[in-house]
């Protein structure tokens, strides 16, 4: 993580000085846990890579904004995140995952049952207590760094985050890993 | 310290501080109900996590690719505020330098200069250029009448020559006509007995 951020400075400090090769090796970086993280949100294959190259057109026009190039990765989760909430202010065509995404997100679990589970159990989730979820567990970021991401108090950011974790835990309860696997 | 009291899911999720994770691991060793909970929520995490990432479909479109190059009134609009002032700064030396060219030297300042030396240096300049100046006028102005007052004089003092050679012409038949009378008084003295 701090190799990251020391690179995550380095790019970042270049490509606001105007050198887009810079700014391309971080879309390299970052595109794919982005979209993960936009396609956990919306559940929409097609909508996240949209949102994805938005986020990252957003991220290069607003460079200059960047205080701390080190801190890129947290700012690019919230350029994401608004994003994410824009889109889905705006009417949804269906609220459940597309069959394209639901395809590519069950393609490469196994077992099948648990990953189903897995999504299910998100999926009860409400839409706040899932993307912090999502920015704890998938993305590892710290309490303060999600309040910061997502423009509120860290105490909320914790609640949403335990009271997430206590549902999945009674939801996966009968499909965990055994003990010792 | 009551099991209640023990933030297990910060635990899991790495957000206890160290100090007070080496007591909480240390109340773990001999507390099942607590092993149970933290069991129960590592292995939660452990499946959670089993959703893996997936690849993004497509390549996104890089910000250098011709499709986001924008036209040159934008990317001028868009120079960060550096340039701007950098630009500025160049504009207004280029102006100072240009004026510089073409501007006629600067005058002294009169509320700079001491008045004493301005006048000495004015007297100095008129002592300069005074008698030059009054020569070329006199010149310009006298000379004519200077040329007519020369001619003047030469030809009255060839009038006076010519009279003085005249004179003098005249004083010496004069005294020619003296001495030959005088000559004559002696011829008749010695003829009548006289020395």
């Amino acid at each position: 993580m701090i190799f990251r951020e020391a690179e995550d400075r380095e790019l970042a400090g270049r490509a606001r000085k105007g050198d887009l090769d810079a700014f391309n090796a971080l879309v390299s970086r970052w595109e794919t846990r982005i979209y993960n993280y936009l396609l956990r949100i919306t559940g929409h294959a097609d909508d996240a890579l949209d949102l994805c190259q938005d986020t990252f057109i957003k991220a290069y026009q607003n460079l200059a904004r960047l205080e701390d190039p080190a801190r890129f990765g947290p700012w690019l989760y919230r350029i994401a995140h608004n994003e994410a909430m824009s889109h889905l202010r705006r009417p949804q065509r269906e609220t459940e995952l597309d069959d394209a995404a639901a395809a590519a997100m069950r393609a490469s679990l196994a077992p099948v049952e648990a990953s189903l589970a897995v999504e299910a159990a998100l999926a009860r989730l409400s839409p706040e207590q899932r993307e912090a979820v999502i920015l704890k567990v998938y993305e590892g970021f710290k309490f303060d760094e999600i309040a910061a991401i997502l423009n509120c108090p860290a105490s909320t950011i914790k609640s949403r985050v335990y009271t997430g974790l206590e549902l999945l835990k009674e939801a996966l309860a009968p499909v965990r890993p055994p003990e010792g696997s | 310290m009551p099991c209640a009291d023990f933030d297990w899911k910060g635990f899991v999720l790495n957000e206890t501080p160290p100090d007070q994770r080496r007591i909480m691991e240390e109340h773990l060793k001999g507390c099942a109900a607590c092993q149970r909970e933290v069991e129960a929520l590592g292995l939660t995490l452990v499946a959670v996590r089993q959703l893996p990432q997936h690849p993004i479909p497509r390549r996104l479109a890089f910000v250098s690719d011709p499709v986001f190059e924008l036209p040159w009134w934008k990317r001028i609009w868009r120079m960060p505020a550096p340039a701007w002032g950098f630009a500025s700064a160049l504009v207004v030396a280029i102006a100072i330098l240009l004026h510089g060219q073409m501007a006629p030297p600067p005058v002294p300042q009169a509320a700079q200069a001491d008045p004493r030396a301005i006048e000495r240096a004015v007297q100095a300049e008129i002592e300069r250029r005074l008698p030059a100046a009054v020569e070329a006028a006199v010149r310009t102005r006298l000379g004519a009448a200077a040329a007519q007052m020369e001619a003047r004089l030469a030809e009255f003092e060839k009038r006076a020559e010519e009279r003085r050679r005249a004179d003098l012409r005249d004083v010496n038949a004069a005294f020619e006509l003296l001495q030959k009378r005088i000559n004559n008084v002696y011829l008749a003295s010695a003829r009548y007995g006289g020395d």
